[in-house]
């Protein structure tokens, strides 16, 4: 009991190292929580960059000189446009594909330069981005959803719009020979389209793509995309897409010579921009997994710290353990003081670590804590009884 | 002595050069894990770009009989660039700019469409002198109604100069123009008849036999490469003239052979299609006929007979006065042999020497951030060998440079050569809009009349970029024949202007909204740019939680080592005070006895201060190096490392430990020596 | 002319409950070769009357004149180390040295070499009884007597004028106390160095020239 008088004495009285060691005992134990917080708000920003991060799959020659007229069979690229299980479209979303057939107009010849051009959205043709420059100047109610679907409309060229005149409803129509190449007469079709727009680029016509599928299938002849580019819907699914990508497609090989490649049915080079997403995901992990590599380390500090700590406070005082020893007080007893104390010094910072992270937080580090504490200050005390009557002679 | 001391009480000393040791080294991890946090989010921050592209903003309406147009602004207005300028620091990271001067090497082979199936080279790399023997005229100058003009079928006996992709030139069709008053007396006298020897400067040169190849495919829907002409056959169907012989079809638009499809029909050619076969087609213009454009600056004469810019007139409508200037040497007739020939004739030897700087002319940007670029921030351009530029590259003007990837196969370089770039302009210095916006970026043919704009400059090659497109086209556009150098080291006056490539406003990451709110305060639309972030936006909010999280851990490391000195303090060092008295009262002074003290108190802490630095930092590098082996090479543009992080954190430590450790002796030694003893 | 002289000395210090007057107007002279006894029930300012006289404390009001030169702040440091030293009554070695090390340490102080020092100290602490095993040993190794001893071998080898002495014998046994004090008188008379000394015991003072007595904080007449 009197033990017990002096330590409430001493803590009243002489404040500081009671405080002090406190104050070290909290800071310890709230670390291994925060740490373990830490590692949580980085893996979550794994996840998020997983989710965040876009990534882009485009196709070009085998070369890597061009992603423009590729001529990829309609067999490979309609597997983008299809979501089925299996398929690249399962992945994939916001493909940009072009393709297009020659179009004539009133008596003129057919030459590949005039193209009528599907586009599965206004992006699809680079000229029209934000980059490209070229416009398109829609009419009426007109906009880019016109190349959603397949409607029969167009966005055609000034120097072609100026010459047409509106129907009665004031429409404009315009009447274009087709033919998939200028020599295919035999397969040559005509279709009659709205104008919806006047483009600044060039003599080509720019249609829904789904119109230039309906037309080759009209004129019975192959369909091929001009180019064609997505995003990746999941980037957890990029290594399934990776292993569907490389059943049609090769990497980039400067020095490829195409008709080999054409010859296994490699049509083209399919390149995914992922090089960001692999950026901000390494920078984070290697991160996560400097913490945790240090974790263990850290701990260990801890630990020392708090035993030492704790081993240092009752050192400090063992001449009185002593006194209190050589006065009557049982051995076991000045032990038990001494770890009652330490156990008070312990339990503000506990207190602050489970208000804040929950009881379950890191529990083992709080015990290794706990642990070393009472077993830093009890071994100074067995050892300050131990020596009672050296430490008597001490005069400090 | 004071160090005995200290060893005379082993128990005491272990236990504070442990606790304060595991303190420091706790400290110092903390800083550590810190440093390994602060410096995930910059590279992850750094590795992301955030660009503005200025959208047309659309002015004037108009009504017109089918519609509506729209006269559209270009670009961005000076006052727009202001204003950008003007919010550097705040949601605009910098406005970069980009400029540019042509260039060429002995080093380069510039890149052309040949390859590629194009058939003539891009204009900067056109053009070729060449000794070809007259085989038949196919149009007299006299049979010229305007006069200057005429048409010859030749043999090619030497190709003096033209750029390697144009292959072996045999046979040319060879098309002379002199339409200025003169021309057709200039053309007659070359003597232009059979069998004549010509030594000609041709400014365009077309591969016929790669036209109507590509010709027949497109016609015929099959790949240029499938294309065999041995498949030509000259057995015209029966009948297949009749129709144009009566519509008195001119013969030379007449079939005389077929190139079948393979399917019963194929595409009829006519004789001259014929003779392209292995032919060229040559032009040949007695005038520069160079670049030229509407709005064309004015040149004036310098002292030594040259051209240079006069600033001072205005920009005027019509043609580069080069355009109008003759060519010293573009036919004549020789005889002998060539290398005499051209000892003889300067004129005819600098026709020569510029179409070898064509054939290794580039464009040359300069920039200040490569990633500032559109097509690199886009991904359409990619590092994919070396590295970039570094900021002090950057900031110092080095002399090193990326180029394309296809250029340097083509050039055989790789990264780690030199090369020496010399500068030069075309006819004009400044590049026209109308070229920028619809081609984007292009060299300009280089002229000896113009000349170089400097001394060669050697760049090391530091790395490749791949562009998906060699030939893309659009205002932010650039052709794999373009060399990127930091902006300083770019030569004297190079060309830049507010939009296109040559602008890059570079926005703070996850500023967008930051950004079109400061647009709209300076009565700008908030929606005439359109960003691009590569996604930060997405994660900005977990990098700024993972700073967060970070700057709490090394808060809770940093009040451990406060409340391990605090300790320390009440433990030890406050208990010097019976010695520091004693010290006192046997006659040491009172700065003796402070530094005494001072020093044996400090010593246990400089050591575990040490100790724990050594330990904390090389635990950090321990992990850092095994966790590089595992992972990709992360961007190095930022600097720092953990390691330093955490021996600079127990420097910390050890000067708190001292402070601390003088301040409390300080204190301690104002009460008399009595009072000192006696609190012992 | 007196080697101390300390004229109306005053010394209080504050309580939460009270002020003390530990020390009132205290006036003294000390010659050459005295050996002064300061005797007085406890509590009556005796150990406060030795700090001021030995330095350790600064009057609040009052002067002491020492060889006839006023003792000032700027002078008690030398004056310290070279005319005054002081035998404490819970001995007061320093706990980390060995008790050659201590009774050096006054003397390396005075700048002495070491040398010098060490063969002084050596020679004081056999003088007090001390022979050379006990050079190595730290205060925790020695009895009570015996850190006595080092301690008035430390005081003794610094060769001071005055010396101070706050009961030194009240931790040892009558036979030791008495070879201490004969040893201080011996000091005293043979080597002309004056000692004061802070007593309860009677036989001290009945050894010693002169006797002043404290009551209260005033020295009575």
């Amino acid at each position: 009991m009197a033990l017990w008088l002096y330590e409430r004495t001493l803590l009243l009285r002489r404040p500081i190292r009671p405080l002090s060691a406190a104050l070290l005992l909290c800071a310890l134990m709230l670390f291994p929580p925060l740490l373990a917080r830490q590692a949580d708000v980085k893996r979550a920003a794994v996840e998020n960059a997983l989710d965040s991060i876009p990534v882009s799959v485009v196709l070009s020659d085998i070369r890597g000189t061009g992603t423009e007229d590729i001529g990829l069979p309609r067999t490979i690229g309609d597997g983008f446009f299809d979501d089925r299980p299996g398929t690249t479209g399962e992945y994939v979303y916001g493909v940009l594909a072009k393709s297009s057939v020659c179009y004539s107009i009133g008596g003129e010849g057919f030459t590949s330069e005039r193209r009528l051009i599907g586009l599965s959205a206004l992006e699809a043709e680079r000229g029209f981005t934000p980059a490209g420059g070229n416009r398109i100047e829609w009419l009426g109610c007109e906009g880019e959803s016109l190349f959603y679907g397949s409607r029969e409309a167009c966005a055609a060229p000034k120097e072609l719009f100026s010459a047409l005149e509106p129907d009665p409803d004031g429409v404009y129509r315009v009447r274009l020979r087709l033919r998939p190449y200028p020599a295919a007469e035999m397969q040559e079709t005509q279709i009659v389209l709205k104008v919806a727009g006047v483009h600044d680029r060039g003599a080509d016509v720019y249609c829904p793509l789904g119109l230039i599928r309906r037309i080759c299938t009209d004129m019975a002849a192959p369909m091929y995309y001009d180019s064609l580019r997505a995003e990746v819907k999941s980037n957890r699914g990029l290594p399934a897409l990776k292993a569907l990508l490389s059943e049609h497609f090769a990497g980039i090989d400067p020095f490829a010579d195409p008709y080999e490649y054409m010859r296994k049915g490699v049509y083209a080079a399919a390149v995914i921009h992922d090089e960001q997403l692999n950026q901000t995901v390494d920078a984070l992990e290697k991160d996560i997994r400097t913490l945790e590599t240090l974790k263990p380390f850290l701990l260990i500090f801890e630990c020392a710290a708090a035993g030492f700590a704790s081993f240092f406070l009752v050192h400090s005082r063992r001449r009185e353990l002593a006194l209190a020893c050589a006065l009557g007080v049982r051995m076991r007893a000045a032990v038990i003081a001494a770890a009652a104390e330490l156990l008070i010094l312990l339990v503000p910072g506990a207190a602050v670590r489970n208000v804040i992270f929950g009881f379950g937080a890191e529990a083992a580090a709080l015990g290794s804590i706990s642990v070393c504490t009472l077993s830093g200050g009890c071994a100074a005390a067995l050892a300050a009884g131990a020596r009672r009557f050296e430490l008597l002679k001490e005069s400090e | 002595m004071i160090v005995r001391m200290h060893f005379r009480n082993p128990v005491r000393l272990i236990a504070l050069l442990l606790l304060l040791g595991a303190s420091v080294a706790f400290f110092c991890l903390g800083a550590g894990v810190w440093a390994s946090s602060l410096l995930a989010s910059r590279r992850i921050d750094e590795s992301f770009v955030t660009i503005a592209l200025p959208k047309a903003i659309e002015l004037d309406r108009e009504e017109q009989e089918w519609g509506v147009s729209y006269t559209e602004r270009d670009g961005i207005s000076p006052e727009l660039v202001s204003a950008l300028e003007g919010m550097t620091g705040g949601p605009v990271k910098r406005v970069y700019r980009q400029s540019f001067i042509n260039a060429c090497s002995p080093a380069f082979t510039a890149l052309t469409r040949i390859p590629q199936g194009g058939y003539s080279t891009e204009s900067a790399q056109d053009g070729g002198v060449f000794v070809i023997e007259i085989e038949s005229v196919a149009k007299a100058p006299e049979d010229d109604p305007e006069g200057g003009g005429a048409a010859v079928r030749a043999n090619v006996l030497e190709t003096l100069a033209a750029h390697p992709d144009l292959g072996a030139i045999t046979k040319a069709n060879v098309t002379f123009d002199c339409p200025f008053p003169g021309g057709a007396e200039k053309l007659k006298a070359l003597g232009l008849e059979s069998g004549r020897r010509l030594i000609i400067r041709a400014v365009a040169v077309s591969n016929m036999d790669l036209f109507l190849k590509n010709n027949i495919s497109s016609i015929l829907g099959i790949d240029v490469n499938e294309v065999d002409l041995s498949k030509i056959s000259f057995d015209l169907p029966e009948g297949a003239l009749d129709g144009m012989i009566a519509a008195h079809t001119p013969e030379d638009r007449l079939p005389a052979a077929i190139y079948p499809d393979g399917k019963g029909g194929g595409l009829y050619l006519t004789r001259s299609d014929l003779d392209s076969i292995g032919a060229y087609e040559l032009i040949v213009l007695d005038y520069y006929g160079l670049y030229c454009n509407q709005q064309a600056p004015q040149f004036k004469p310098d002292e030594n007979g040259g051209l240079i810019l006069d600033t001072e007139a205005p920009m005027t409508t019509g043609r580069s006065p080069l355009a109008d200037r003759v060519l010293p040497a573009f036919a004549e007739e020789i005889t002998g042999d060539t290398e005499e020939f051209l000892k003889t004739h300067p004129d005819w030897a600098e026709a020569v020497r510029e179409i070898e700087v064509r054939a290794g002319s580039v464009s040359v940007i300069g920039t200040d951030r490569l990633e500032a670029v559109y097509a690199f921030q886009s991904g359409e351009a990619r590092m994919i060998q070396g590295r970039s530029m570094t900021a002090d590259e950057y900031a110092g003007g080095a002399k090193v440079c990326v180029i394309s990837e296809a250029l340097a196969q083509k050039s055989g370089l790789a990264v780690g050569d030199a090369v020496e770039l010399k500068p030069y302009w075309g006819t004009v210095k400044d590049i026209f809009r109308a070229d920028l916006s619809l081609t984007g970026l292009r060299t300009q043919p280089y002229s000896g009349a113009v000349g170089f704009d400097g001394e060669p400059v050697r760049f090391e090659i530091i790395g490749l970029y791949r562009l998906d497109d060699l030939w893309k086209e659009g205002q932010y556009a650039f052709t794999a024949n373009t060399v990127f150098v930091p902006g300083s080291a770019q030569f004297r006056e190079p060309f830049t202007c507010n939009d296109g490539l040559f602008l890059s406003v570079v926005l703070e990451n996850g500023a967008e909204d930051e950004f079109r709110k400061a647009l709209s305060e300076r009565g700008f639309p908030e929606n005439s740019f359109v960003c691009f972030d590569g996604g930060y936006s997405g994660i900005a909010k977990s990098v700024s939680g993972m700073a967060l999280g970070a700057r709490r851990l090394f808060a809770i490391s940093t009040a451990v080592l406060f409340a391990a000195l605090a300790v320390y303090i009440a433990l030890f060092v406050s208990r010097r005070a019976k010695e520091l008295g004693l010290m006192r009262s046997l006659g040491a002074s009172d700065s003796g006895s402070l530094g005494r003290a001072f020093i044996f108190c400090l010593l246990p802490a400089a050591a575990s201060s040490v100790l724990g630095a050594a330990s904390g930092a090389a635990l950090v590098s321990e992990a850092e190096k095994r966790l590089s082996a595992g992972f990709g090479a992360l961007p190095e543009a930022v600097s720092g490392s953990s390691p330093a992080f955490c021996a600079a954190a127990g420097a910390a430590a050890l000067a708190l430990f001292a402070a601390a450790v003088g301040i409390t002796l300080l204190l301690m030694g104002r009460a008399s020596p009595a009072k000192l003893i006696k609190r012992g | 002319m007196a080697l101390l002289k300390a004229e109306e000395l005053c010394y209080h210090y504050r309580t939460k409950a009270q002020t003390v007057r530990a020390v009132d107007g205290v006036s003294l002279e000390l010659e050459r070769g005295g050996f002064y006894a300061l005797t007085g029930r406890s509590g009556s300012g005796k150990s406060t009357l030795l700090s001021l006289l030995a330095g350790l404390e600064t009057p609040m009001s009052g002067r002491i004149t020492v060889n006839g030169i006023e003792l000032k702040r700027d002078v008690l440091t030398l004056y310290r180390r070279n005319t005054a030293s002081v035998i404490f009554q819970s001995f007061n070695l320093f706990p980390l040295m060995t008790v050659k090390e201590n009774c050096m340490y006054p003397l390396l102080l005075q700048k002495r070499s070491e040398r010098d020092a060490e063969r002084i100290a050596c020679g004081m602490l056999e003088k007090v009884g001390l022979d050379g095993t006990y050079f190595k040993r730290l205060p925790a190794q020695l009895s009570g007597g015996e850190q006595q001893r080092a301690a008035i071998a430390r005081t003794l080898a610094a060769g001071t004028e005055l010396v101070f002495a706050d009961e030194p014998t009240g931790n040892l046994d009558p036979k030791t106390g008495g070879q201490i004090i004969s040893l201080l008188r011996s000091v005293s008379h043979d080597e002309k160095r004056c000692v004061l000394v802070v007593t309860h015991d009677l036989s001290i003072a009945d050894a010693a020239d002169a006797v002043f007595r404290m009551s209260g904080g005033r020295l009575e007449e």
